[in-house]
């Protein structure tokens, strides 16, 4: 895979929004969708399903 | 960051045989010198063909894939042809091979159908799957986005359509832009996150639904909740309507701009045709009308004739008349004499005449009678006829128009038809001649109707485009009373299970929120870098110390600002590329995606010392720059001097024969 360094000023920006507004999101959750759409930019479909994969482990831990 | 190490062309356009370019590892700029011919545009295209397999031409992209062999190597017996390109992309190697080759068996292969395609992928030595190639490609250069790394000074040209809004070309430009930038990453993520983002709302709305306090309200959510839905299927299905009808207008502009030439002639050939048949009207119709002309042309013919011997009748008609006058006027002088004599009184004064004025008298009636003797018989007679021809004569001139003048305009007339019918009739030939050599197997039919078909394509986008803002409208007020009903649910429930799910909820919200607002600042915070760092490039390209800046527009658009705080309009076609370029190294400062710029003659009309200031940029701009120039196009030692130590390598394209050219 393509390593993410150009990424990072898209991963500011995120975290600009996230530390400010919402810390209650973790870092790691919001990089990990971001990395998954930017990875799988040709495949629509895998994108999606990894980042909705991604959301719900996270989400479900809560219940 | 991508990086091209080596690129090995076989048989491929002018380049025969085997020739291998060693680009360096190293940063900087390499420059490829030929003359026109040499293949400058077809190494530009042999780029294009390894990353994506098409070779691009100035009327839209080559059909015949095949027609790129080389000709001197056909007739050795060699068909198809190699392009390997040697990549870095960060720590990975890659070796991408793309072949047309010669199916087996067939001895001289012609169109495309007789070549096979072969593409391979290598990592770092391995070499990929299919499905793992077309990704790898896709990541390394996407070919939505080669026009910021392989360009032309027409693609250059382009980049104004950014300047006017609605513009599918701009449109096209300003998505591509997004899609180097890196926007489709949040936008994407945007739409994945609110489906999840929908099904926990689903799930809170359930447990409202479950909890005694707020069985009601739950309902409502969920009515809500599936009538936001609904509007949203309604948005999804006509964006994706409007995207297919901008792909289809882009597509019949391709079509209207190849068509263009084989338009012109098929409605050029229809008014000939229309011009051709109006002409025969209206010959046919002078044709009768000299005709009908014609049919008392002999009565005007004869007016000269008539009148000269009309004029001769009178003449001698007159002269016998004031014979016959003078002779009635002797008459009665004779009569009064004769009476003076008899009377010896003079008729007028009354006095006794004498003896001698009688014999005077007498004299007078005798020469009176013997000079006024009056008409002979035979005079009479002839004043008798000749009044008689006069009556004829009047007869004949009488509505007798003279009708030469009206032939003469008609004939006139008749004439100029014939040499337009005959000019139409060689222009409708020399059209269809073109339409039939140039339009190939084209429908007439279709080529005429590629333009109605974009005026109601045009219609259509604007027709979703009001209905998509509608519809959005209508789910911004329904996503608002939503947002009261789970207000009021939240204050109202009390139940473990709504409390977990409007958690759930919560948390996936505030993801979705994170990546809606955060496209929205990216978007913003490239917009500003973008703008710097064209600027900055700008002003180095320019030189000119009245202006100071780029200013970016929603479609990154960019315009000059004057040093008085305008903008300035009309720009010209050179600096239409200079500001081409600033975006472009703009772009390839802010992009997640960088790699190499390799640019084609793209100096267009530039001056000397605009052509010094791009080649000064050009390290500026990409970290590996390639440039192909034709001898002259650039002066090599005002390149060799600009780019100091940034000059790698130089090339040459050198011609073996017209068929052969070698890269040294």
């Amino acid at each position: 895979m393509t390593t993410r360094q150009n990424l990072n000023e898209l991963l500011n920006v995120l975290e600009e929004i996230r530390s400010s507004k919402y810390p209650d999101v973790p870092k790691e959750l919001i990089e990990q969708i971001a990395i998954s759409q930017y990875d799988n930019q040709d495949d629509r479909n895998k994108a999606r399903t990894e980042t909705m994969k991604t959301l719900a482990d996270y989400i479900n831990k809560l219940g | 960051m991508l990086h091209f190490d080596r690129m090995t062309l076989i048989d491929f356009g002018p380049y025969k045989g085997k020739q291998v370019v060693d680009f360096s590892d190293k940063s900087g700029v390499s420059i490829f010198w030929g003359n026109n011919g040499r293949g400058k545009t077809t190494l530009l295209n042999a780029f294009r063909f390894a990353l994506f397999g098409v070779i691009q031409r100035r009327n839209g992209v080559l059909k015949n894939i095949s027609e790129m062999s080389n000709d001197e190597a056909k007739l050795e017996g060699r068909y198809g042809f190699t392009v390997i390109l040697d990549m870095t992309n960060d720590e990975d190697k890659y070796k991408l091979t793309r072949q047309i080759k010669q199916r087996p068996g067939l001895l001289a292969p012609g169109s495309d159908e007789d070549y096979e395609k072969v593409l391979f992928l290598a990592k770092n030595g391995s070499i990929l799957s299919p499905e793992d190639r077309d990704h790898e490609l896709n990541m390394i250069m996407p070919e939505q986005v080669a026009r910021f790394f392989l360009f032309d000074a027409e693609l250059l040209q382009e980049y104004e359509e950014l300047l006017e809004t609605n513009t599918s070309d701009g449109e096209q430009i300003k998505n591509a832009i997004e899609k180097i930038l890196g926007v489709p990453v949040l936008q994407n993520g945007v739409i994945d996150i609110e489906d999840c983002l929908s099904n926990y709302e689903k799930q809170k709305s359930r447990a409202a639904r479950a909890d005694d306090k707020t069985v009601q309200l739950g309902q409502e959510m969920e009515n809500l909740t599936a009538n936001i839905e609904e509007h949203q299927n309604i948005v999804r299905e006509k964006q994706a309507e409007l995207g297919e009808l901008i792909r289809k207008k882009q597509i019949l502009e391709g079509r209207m701009a190849d068509t263009d030439k084989l338009r012109n002639w098929i409605i050029q050939r229809n008014e000939a045709q229309k011009t051709l048949s109006k002409n025969e009207e209206d010959l046919e119709q002078v044709q009768a009308d000299i005709r009908e002309h014609m049919k008392n042309a002999w009565r005007g013919m004869l007016l000269s004739t008539v009148r000269d011997l009309r004029e001769k009748i009178e003449h001698e008609e007159s002269v016998l008349e004031a014979k016959k006058q003078k002779r009635n006027v002797a008459d009665r002088f004779i009569i009064e004499m004769k009476k003076a004599i008899t009377d010896r009184i003079c008729p007028i004064c009354g006095q006794e005449v004498s003896g001698s004025i009688i014999e005077h008298l007498r004299a007078k009636i005798e020469e009176s009678t013997n000079e006024f003797s009056g008409l002979s018989e035979e005079e009479r007679q002839r004043l008798y006829n000749l009044q008689g021809q006069m009556s004829s004569i009047r007869q004949l001139s009488v509505d007798v128009r003279d009708e030469k003048q009206e032939i003469i305009y008609l004939e006139n007339r008749k004439e100029e038809l014939q040499i337009s019918i005959g000019e139409q009739k060689q222009l409708i030939g020399e059209l269809a001649d073109n339409i039939k050599r140039y339009g190939e197997a084209s429908e007439e039919a279709d080529i005429l109707s590629i333009s109605k078909d974009h005026s109601e394509v045009e219609q259509n986008i604007r027709d979703l485009r009001r209905g998509i803002e509608a519809e959005n409208k209508k789910l911004a007020e329904l996503k608002t009373s939503k947002e009261h009903v789970a207000a009021t649910i939240d204050k109202m429930a009390g139940g473990t299970d709504y409390r977990l799910a409007s958690k759930k909820y919560e948390l996936c919200d505030h993801v979705f929120r994170i990546f809606e607002e955060s496209k929205t600042r990216y978007r913003e915070k490239l917009k500003q870098n973008v703008e710097k760092d064209a600027t900055a490039l700008f002003v180095n390209l320019t030189g000119d110390k009245d202006y100071v800046g780029l200013k970016i527009n929603d479609n990154y658009g960019l315009e000059i600002i004057h040093r008085s705080g305008r903008t300035v309009p009309g720009r010209s076609s050179g600096y239409e590329h200079i500001v081409a370029l600033s975006l472009i190294g703009a772009l390839h400062k802010n992009a997640p995606l960088r790699g190499p710029i390799i640019m084609d003659s793209p100096f267009g009309r530039l001056d000397p010392t605009h052509k010094a200031n791009i080649v000064r940029t050009l390290p500026d701009m990409a970290e590996q720059a390639m440039l192909l120039a034709y001898i002259g196009e650039i002066d090599d030692q005002v390149a060799r001097k600009e780019l100091g130590n940034h000059l790698i390598h130089e090339f040459r394209l050198e011609r073996i024969t017209s068929m052969h050219t070698e890269i040294r």
